[in-house]
C-alpha cells in the first residue's frame, strides 16, 4: 500500500487493521534501509506523481495514511480523466537522506509535489531541498513558529496550522465564550516556546483578557506540583500549557491529581490519535486541532468513513493533513495545467485556488506566508466515563448578521500580512 | 438484514397511516409539490394552487432525492439509513402513487442512494450511490439493477437529458461529472467542474447543462454536445453555497438554491448573468418549478419550511411550514398534464 498507490484499485470495502497498516509501513522502511539511504520504492505506472518524505515513526505513518487515501482518491479521479496519479513514499532519517530523496523524486519520478514535515528537522530539510530543486513542498505537520520563520520560502506551503492559528482559536473561544480571561503561561525556556508565549499573549489581550504570569519550565522537570501551586498563586483562571511530549504528559497527570481551581488549555502536538477513543494520557483540558473523527458536517462523515474503511482507524489531524496535501497536489496540477513547482506556487498563491477539505468553506493559501486558511476545532473530554473526546467549538466564528467573505473570516486565525514575519512578495 | 424489520414497519404505516392528498385538491387538478423531509422520514404534499399542505406520507428513513415520473402519476423518493457503508433494506427508492398517496413499491438502488433521475420514457432510473462511488441503473419494469457504474468519489447529483441519451452524475470529492451513455450503459466521458459539485440539470432543449459547485459558489455551464464546460458563473462573489438547480420550462431562466447562503439566484440563460438574488428560508436545498413556470418551490432544511417564489416578480409569496424535519428535496407532479 505504500508504493504504487495509484496503480492499485481502491479496496473500498476492506477494513484495514492497525497491525496491517503498521506492518506494511515497517516493511517499506526496511526496504528503504536495504537499498541505502532514502531508497525509492518501486512505482509501476507513469503520469502524475506526488512524493512523501517522512522519518520513521508514528507521525510519519499517520501522514502517510492520509496521503495514501488522498492519492488513491486522486488516482480514481485521474483514471476517469484518462490519467494516473501515484504516491511515492520514502523514509528519510536525516538531512542528507532528505536531500537525496528529494533529488531523486524530482529527477527520477518527476513528482509534482512533496508532502512531509513530520517533525521540525524533517520540515527544515524538506523546505531547503524543495527550494533547491524547485518542487512544491506541502508541510503537513510542523507548526513551530521559529522553524517556519527560518524557512519562509517560495516553494514551501503549509497545510498544517500555524501556532498563531491555534492560539487565536483558543483565545477567541476561551475568552469570548468560556469566560477564561486570566491566563498563566506554562512553557519551556526555548525560542519556539517564547515565540508562542508572545503570540498567545497578544491573542489573549486582543480578546480582552490578561496575562497573569509566565512560568518557564526547566528541561527534565518531572514534578509539576510546584508549578501548579505557582499558577494558582497568580490568580489565573486558566493555565496555558505549551510543553513538549513527556513534560506535557507529566503536567497533565499532576494537574488531574491535584484538581486545582483553574482550567487548562494550550497547544498539543498533533500526535497520531491524540484525541481519538482510547488515546493515552489524562483526559483533561481544551485543545485545538485540525480535524476530529467525530466531525460530521460538510461531508466530514463520508471522509471519516472512507478513512476508517481504508485503515480501520479514526482519521486524526495528521491523517487529514496528509489526505488534504495529496488532494491539493492533484487538484493544483489539474487546475493550473502545470506540474512545475513555480507554476503550481503561482496558482496556489492566486485567488483562483480554493479547495474542499470537508470543512464547509473554500480553503486557500495566504499569499504572504503560504499558510492554508482553514477552520480549527477545539476538543475536550466528552462527558461520562468513556474515553472519547468531543468537539466543543469550530473557530473562527462568523459574527452574527455579518456575511464576511470566507477568506476574510478565516484570516481571523493566524498572522495577518502586517504581523507575519514571513512576507513573500507575490509571484508576478 | 437489520433493516427488514424497519421496512415492514414503514410499509405498514404507509399503507395504513397515510394522510393522503384530499379529494378536493385532486379535483382541482393542480400540480402537487412533494417535499422530502430527511430527518422525519416523511414526504409533505403541497397543493400548488393554494400553497397549503394537503398531506404527509411516512416513507422511511432519510428521504432525500425526490423526482416525479414523466407522466406525473408517480413520485420516487430516495431513502437511506444511517449505516452508510453497507446496503440494507432501508436503502431504496420508494414509489408513491400520486392518485392515492400510497407507497406502491420499493426499488433497490444500491447502497445509500441520494439523488437520481428518471428516463423520459419512465422505464429506467439512474441513482447515485454516495458511499460506494457508483451509479446504479434500474429497470423500472423489472425492479432490477441492470448496471452499476464506477463514477467519481461521493457521487451526488444526477440529471438526464430531455432526449434520455445522457446522464450526468456529479461527484463531490472528485469535482467531476461522469457522463453515462444510456444506450451503452457506460460512462463514456468525465470532466472537471468547480469544487464540490452537488447537482446538475439540463436545459429543456438539451443543449446546455448546469452544474452547481457548493464550495466554489459557482454554476458551470456545459455544452452537452462536447461535454465541456464553456462558462462558469460566480454567485454572490463566491459566497453562495449552490446546491439544487432547475431551469424554467421556457429555458430562459436558471434557478439555483444557495443552501447555507439562504437565497435563490436567478440566472439569465441567454447571458449567463445573475439577474436576481432572492432571500428565502434557511438552507434551501432542493428546488423545483411548476410546469407553467410561474412558481418556484425551495425545500429549506433548517427552517423546516418551503419558500414559494413568484417568478414574475422574483419575490417570496408564501412560506409553507412542513409537518416534518429537514426538508431536503422537492418535486412537482402534474398528473393532469395541465
Amino acid at each position: 500500500m505504500v508504493d504504487g498507490v495509484g496503480g492499485q484499485p481502491a479496496p473500498a470495502s476492506r477494513a484495514w487493521t492497525r497491525r496491517e497498516v503498521l506492518g506494511a509501513v515497517v516493511a517499506a522502511g526496511g526496504l528503504a534501509a536495504l537499498r541505502g539511504p532514502a531508497a525509492l520504492l518501486a512505482t509501476t505506472r507513469q503520469d502524475l506523481r506526488v512524493g512523501l518524505v517522512v522519518p520513521a515513526g508514528a507521525a510519519g505513518e499517520a501522514i502517510e495514511r492520509g496521503a495514501t487515501l488522498g492519492a488513491e482518491e486522486a488516482a480514481r479521479t485521474a483514471e476517469l480523466l484518462g490519467r494516473t496519479f501515484e504516491l511515492v513514499a520514502v523514509r528519510a532519517a536525516d538531512r542528507a537522506e532528505v536531500e537525496d530523496a528529494v533529488r531523486r523524486l524530482v529527477a527520477e519520478q518527476s513528482v509534482c509535489a512533496i508532502i512531509g514535515g513530520a517533525d521540525e528537522a524533517s520540515f527544515a530539510a524538506l523546505s531547503e531541498a524543495a527550494e533547491r530543486h524547485g518542487v512544491l513542498f506541502l508541510n503537513a505537520a510542523c507548526a513551530d513558529p521559529v522553524k517556519r520563520d527560518e524557512h519562509c520560502r517560495r516553494h514551501t506551503l503549509h497545510v498544517a496550522a500555524s501556532a498563531a492559528m491555534y492560539v487565536d482559536a483558543l483565545a477567541q473561544w476561551l475568552v469570548g465564550e468560556a469566560g477564561r480571561r486570566r491566563w498563566c503561561f506554562v512553557s519551556a525556556a526555548t525560542p519556539s516556546a517564547t515565540a508562542v508565549y508572545e503570540r498567545a499573549r497578544r491573542a489573549l489581550e486582543a480578546q480582552g483578557g490578561e496575562a497573569a504570569g509566565r512560568i518557564e519550565v526547566d528541561a527534565g522537570t518531572d514534578d509539576f506540583g510546584a508549578v501548579l501551586r505557582d499558577v494558582e498563586r497568580t490568580g489565573a483562571d486558566l493555565a496555558f500549557v505549551d510543553l513538549a511530549g513527556e513534560a506535557r504528559q507529566r503536567f497533565l497527570e499532576d494537574y488531574s491529581a491535584a484538581a486545582p481551581g483553574f482550567e487548562v488549555a494550550g497547544l498539543a502536538p498533533e500526535a497520531p490519535g491524540a484525541f481519538g477513543a482510547g488515546a493515552s494520557g489524562p483526559r483533561v483540558g481544551i485543545w485545538p486541532t485540525l480535524w476530529h473523527h467525530t466531525l460530521s458536517r460538510f461531508g466530514a462523515t463520508q471522509l471519516n468513513d472512507r478513512f476508517h474503511t481504508r485503515f480501520g482507524l479514526e482519521m486524526d489531524a495528521l491523517g487529514w493533513a496528509g489526505w488534504f496535501a495529496a488532494k491539493v497536489a492533484w487538484e493544483a496540477v489539474n487546475r493550473a495545467s502545470a506540474t512545475g513547482g513555480t507554476e503550481l506556487v503561482r496558482f496556489l498563491e492566486s485567488g483562483r485556488a480554493a479547495f474542499d477539505g470537508h470543512k464547509g468553506r473554500p480553503l486557500s493559501f495566504r499569499p504572504w506566508d503560504h499558510q492554508l486558511r482553514q477552520p480549527l476545532y477545539l476538543v475536550k473530554p466528552a462527558p461520562g466515563p468513556g474515553d472519547e473526546w468531543e468537539v466543543v467549538a469550530e473557530l473562527p466564528r462568523a459574527a452574527r448578521g455579518q456575511a464576511a467573505a470566507s477568506h476574510e473570516l478565516l484570516d481571523h486565525l493566524g498572522d495577518g500580512e502586517a504581523e507575519s514575519r514571513c512576507r513573500l512578495a507575490p509571484l508576478s | 438484514m437489520k433493516g427488514s424489520r424497519y421496512w415492514r414497519l414503514w410499509i405498514g404505516f404507509a399503507l395504513t397511516g397515510v394522510l393522503s392528498p384530499s379529494a378536493a385538491a385532486r379535483a382541482q387538478n393542480a400540480p402537487l409539490a412533494y417535499v422530502s423531509n430527511e430527518r422525519s422520514g416523511t414526504v409533505t404534499i403541497i397543493n400548488t394552487a393554494t400553497d397549503k399542505v394537503i398531506g404527509t406520507i411516512q416513507v422511511g428513513p432519510g428521504p432525500r432525492g425526490i423526482q416525479d415520473s414523466p407522466d406525473g402519476k408517480r413520485v420516487y423518493v430516495a431513502l437511506s439509513d444511517l449505516a452508510r457503508t453497507v446496503e440494507t433494506d432501508d436503502d431504496a427508492i420508494a414509489e408513491i402513487d400520486v392518485a392515492t398517496g400510497k407507497i406502491t413499491r420499493r426499488i433497490r438502488a444500491g447502497s445509500d442512494p441520494e439523488q437520481f433521475a428518471v428516463s423520459p420514457d419512465g422505464r429506467r432510473l439512474f441513482a447515485s450511490n454516495e458511499d460506494a462511488g457508483t451509479a446504479s441503473i434500474i429497470d423500472l419494469d423489472t425492479n432490477e439493477v441492470i448496471a452499476t457504474l464506477t463514477v467519481g468519489i461521493e457521487p451526488e447529483g444526477v440529471a438526464i437529458s430531455p432526449d434520455g441519451r445522457w446522464v450526468y452524475v456529479t461527484a463531490e470529492t472528485s469535482n467531476t461529472v461522469s457522463v453515462i451513455d444510456t444506450e451503452a450503459n457506460q460512462v463514456v466521458a468525465s470532466f472537471l467542474v468547480d469544487v464540490r459539485p452537488r447537482a446538475a440539470t439540463f436545459s429543456p432543449d438539451g443543449k446546455r447543462a448546469y452544474v452547481t459547485s457548493e464550495i466554489s459558489g459557482t454554476v458551470s455551464v456545459v455544452d452537452t454536445e462536447t461535454h465541456q464546460v464553456i462558462e462558469t458563473i460566480l454567485l454572490e462573489d463566491g459566497e453562495a453555497k449552490p446546491v439544487g438547480v432547475v431551469v424554467s420550462p421556457d429555458g430562459k431562466r436558471v434557478y439555483v438554491a444557495n443552501g447555507h447562503a439562504n437565497s435563490v439566484s436567478v440566472i439569465d440563460a441567454e447571458t449567463n448573468e445573475v439577474v436576481a438574488t432572492i432571500p428565502v428560508g434557511r438552507r434551501p436545498w432542493g428546488i423545483a418549478v411548476t410546469p407553467d413556470g410561474k412558481k418556484l418551490y425551495t425545500a429549506n432544511g433548517l427552517s423546516n419550511d418551503v419558500s414559494v417564489i413568484d417568478t414574475a416578480t422574483n419575490k417570496v409569496i408564501a412560506t409553507v411550514k412542513v409537518d416534518g424535519e429537514g426538508p431536503w428535496g422537492v418535486a412537482i407532479a402534474n398528473p393532469s398534464g395541465n
